[in-house]
């Protein structure tokens, strides 16, 4: 019976009801779109990657020519590094976690495989490097000092040693038997002695990051003393000394040789900041919209319904004498918010799901749960119910009395 | 009468002050959300030189057996293509370029080299990208130059060694090598980096410049992505990808000329025997160029979306609270309509009121894009903060957008305030 009237209400407003139905819907199909952006970018941003991140650092080496005997001054360098004070361990290597740089390529399980099983990144590391970088080997040992052997930063024919990552294991051998089994990343079999807990891959200049998600535990450790004229010194320092140990191993290189040159100086906090910048600052950004968006549209909703109680003081002031309670009228306002923001956020669930299925197919954006829509719609109907409250407390307040007098 | 609509306009905002409030305060917030996010995303989309763009050109030669052409046309060349295009000289200027880096020895014997990065290029290059020269000028290739041990220096560095003085004829050991300065070039850094795209689109300009045959000569690296190994021999051969190669082409002919030379390289060289298949050739505009390689990131088109998405909800918004707004003011409209007023007088009116509203929602959108552009600029990435800058073409951009969005938002309750009956509510 009250719906019916106020049904009827609304068709003498009927484009206004209409208007702000329809910023309700775009509301809903923003919000919802965003929340799911914002906590896909927030799940990436929070991803473990395996490693002891806090007292880690590196930075680049690179040798100037002629370079001599290479290798005797990268050992001659590790030693200064393993030695300097701070400095818990020290490794040469072509990548780091999350930093921008390093290799990857396709692993099979057979030798020539025309299509990968899965690509993974390739560190080449020593057996100095579980400790620096903190990793957990669940399975298998780690690189004993005469597995290490001097190499360059192409895979060649395949190394005949390999440790593996937890993710990788699982993809390449889902039945389990992943230890001393071989895989393949040149035409040579690479024996796994090693499963390592996780370790994530670095940031390939140019792969897309969708790309880069899809294989970002799959790695690799590839036994070697890297030989070339330029590479990275990735150290761990004792807890708390990270930045003196940075400066100190730095400046004992340089006095040690100088024919060189140190740059890309970075703390692990610092590349982990800057790899996921452009995500943190996105997540930031639409939530920061999504709040001024619902704000407006609250605000919205606010000096509408003062517009239709100012319009309508009359019919409830004659509604008051003939009986109606305070609690009927702010009803009335409530229900018929309900139904137009109700209304706003079917269209607007469709629209959202729509949106969705746009940027699916135009950027490479991820499907979009259910959950997300529905969250967008439960927050549109409780800010309109907010919204109406304030308008519809002072409709209830309009005396009875007031019927009389206008006429 | 302009005058007088203006007067009452500006008087008529008083009334409902809080409904006008709120209809500026959200298109305003609208617009510099909006504008924000706008102006990022055309100076990292732009033609970073628009009079230029049209006349440069990439040749592209995909020598690979035509099953395994996908992800599009690599836009490296092998140093032996590279070599016969630039013998060719089909057309007047043309360029190869690669990035290199190299160390810069300084003469302090404690201070440890710094690393520089720069290109070997072409003399043309200058001239095919219009560098500005601050001092000195390109090589030339009369005096032999462009394979003898010169550099032209970039702003940056050229302020960090010589405190910005004429350094043309100061000595660089680079790498161990004593280059001979022949040039400081100005302030020249076009986003994103059109000549260099591949190696990051967005960021500083390179610290130097030196002749693309001495680079080969000395035998520097290429840095960035390239398709060889470190060995030197397979770099001068005909497999291994890792030069960019630019031609400038001022006419649409002079394009179709290097088309159809191309058309004809890509056949001879299958009929030397190089190929058992024919490459596929093209040759490319820069601004095709650029946007075939997207290089704007998801994020930015995401942000783009979402803030015009928001800028549509505000001035949905403001459509409902004008009505609210100009139907609340039904009795005068019939008085004024009773006291002679046409509809479309009271519909200008409207109109003149809703135009008031849009220009202050455009002066407090423009405080608030400033307030945005400032925020953004520390939230990106280093290399992306510095395209954004609150430009003249921006401003004018904002107030525009503010004042013409309002009045089409105003164009519907315009309408419904001026259909009125004149007699209906001046009965009471």
């Amino acid at each position: 019976m009250e719906l019916l009237s106020i049904v009827t209400g609304l068709r003498r407003h009927k484009a206004t009801s209409a208007l702000i139905a329809l910023q309700v819907a775009l509301t809903l199909c923003i919000v919802s779109n965003a929340l799911f952006v914002v906590h896909d970018r927030l799940v990436r941003i929070d991803r473990p990657t395996g490693i002891d991140e806090a007292d880690f650092a590196m930075f680049r080496n690179e040798w100037l020519a002629p370079h001599g005997d290479l290798k005797a001054r990268i050992q001659g360098d590790l030693a200064v590094l393993r030695s300097a004070p701070g400095v818990a361990d020290a490794y040469a290597t072509n990548g780091a976690p999350l930093y921008v740089g390093g290799g990857a390529g396709g692993v099979g399980t057979k030798p020539n495989q025309d299509t990968a099983s899965a690509y993974a990144a390739e560190y080449i590391v020593d057996d100095h490097a579980m400790k620096t970088l903190g990793i957990r080997l669940t399975e298998g040992r780690w690189f004993a000092p005469g597995d290490i052997a001097e190499t360059n930063d192409s895979m060649g024919d395949g190394p005949s040693i390999v440790i593996i990552t937890r993710a990788l294991a699982t993809k390449l051998f889902p039945a389990g038997h992943a230890l001393g089994s071989s895989i393949y990343v040149g035409k040579n079999p690479s024996t796994i002695i090693g499963i390592v807990e996780r370790l994530v891959t670095p940031l390939l200049y140019g792969v897309p990051a969708p790309v880069m998600d899809s294989f970002f535990e799959n790695s690799i450790l590839v036994p070697g003393l890297l030989v070339e004229d330029s590479y990275l010194y990735v150290i761990r320092a004792q807890p708390g000394q990270r930045d003196a140990a940075l400066l100190a191993s730095q400046r004992l290189l340089a006095q040690h040789d100088r024919a060189r040159g140190i740059d890309l100086v970075h703390t692990f906090p610092a590349i982990r900041a800057e790899s996921y910048k452009t995500d943190r600052s996105l997540a930031s950004l639409l939530s920061l919209v999504c709040a001024l968006l619902l704000l407006v549209t609250g605000l919205g909703i606010v000096g509408l319904a003062s517009y239709w109680v100012g319009l309508r003081r009359s019919p409830i002031g004659i509604r008051r004498a003939l009986g109606a309670r305070r609690i009927d009228i702010v009803r009335y306002f409530q229900i018929e918010n309900g139904l137009i923001v109700g209304c706003g956020a079917a269209v607007g669930l469709a629209l959202a799901a729509a949106t969705n299925l746009w940027m699916v197919q135009k950027m490479a954006l991820p499907r979009m749960g259910v959950q997300y829509a529905i969250a967008g719609a439960a927050i549109v109907l409780i800010l309109g119910q907010l919204a109406v409250l304030w308008p519809a407390r002072r409709a209830a307040s309009i005396p009875p009395a007031r019927a009389t007098r206008a006429l | 009468m302009i005058t007088y609509y203006l007067r009452s306009a500006t008087k008529s905002l008083f009334r409902n002050r809080i409904l006008t409030a709120l209809i500026i305060v959200a298109i305003a917030f609208g617009i510099g959300a909006s504008m924000t996010v706008f102006s990022v995303f055309r100076t990292m989309s732009g033609d970073p030189i628009p009079w230029k763009s049209a006349q440069l050109f990439v040749p592209r030669i995909d020598t690979r057996p035509p099953d395994k052409r996908r992800d599009g046309v690599p836009d490296l060349l092998s140093y032996q293509d590279v070599m016969a295009l630039r013998r060719a000289k089909i057309v007047a200027r043309q360029t190869p370029l690669y990035t290199l880096a190299l160390h810069l020895i300084p003469e302090d014997i404690n201070l440890l080299p710094l690393h520089v990065v720069g290109v070997a290029v072409d003399r043309d290059f200058f001239h095919l990208f219009d560098v500005p020269f601050r001092y000195g000028s390109p090589w030339t290739v009369e005096s032999g130059d462009d394979r003898s041990d010169v550099v032209v220096i970039g702003k940056r560095l050229n302020d960090r060694l010589f405190a910005g003085k004429d350094a043309v004829g100061q000595s660089l050991n680079l790498d161990g090598t004593h280059y001979r300065v022949v040039g400081v070039i100005q302030d020249w850094n076009p986003q994103p980096r059109l000549y260099n795209l591949l190696n990051s689109p967005y960021g500083d300009s390179e610290d130097f410049f030196i002749p693309f045959n001495t680079a080969v000569e000395h035998k520097i690296a290429p840095r960035g992505f390239t398709s060889c190994s470190n060995a030197w021999s397979e770099r001068l051969g005909a497999v291994c990808t890792w030069i960019l190669f630019w031609v400038e082409a001022t006419t649409p002919s002079d394009a179709q000329h290097y088309r159809d030379f191309l058309a004809n390289y890509s056949l001879e060289q299958q009929r030397l025997g190089r190929f058992s298949w024919l490459p596929s050739a093209s040759l490319s505009n820069a601004r095709d160029w650029l946007e075939e390689k997207n290089i704007v990131p998801t994020e930015t088109r995401l942000s783009l979306i979402l803030a015009f998405g928001f800028l549509t909800v505000c001035l949905v918004n403001g459509v409902v609270l004008m009505m609210a707004k100009f139907l609340s003011r039904n009795r005068e409209t019939a008085i004024r309509r009773a006291l002679g007023a046409t509809r479309r007088d009271v519909f200008s009116q409207f109109l003149v009121e809703a135009g008031v509203i849009g220009a202050l929602a455009g002066l407090l959108g423009l405080g608030l894009t400033a307030v945005g552009l400032a925020i953004e600029k520390s939230m990106l990435p280093q290399e992306m903060a510095r395209v954004t800058a609150l430009s003249p073409a921006v401003i004018g951009m904002t107030f525009g957008l503010a004042v013409f969005a309002t009045v089409c938002a105003g164009l519907y309750p315009s309408w419904r305030g001026s259909i009125v009956e004149p007699a209906v509510q001046s009965k009471t």
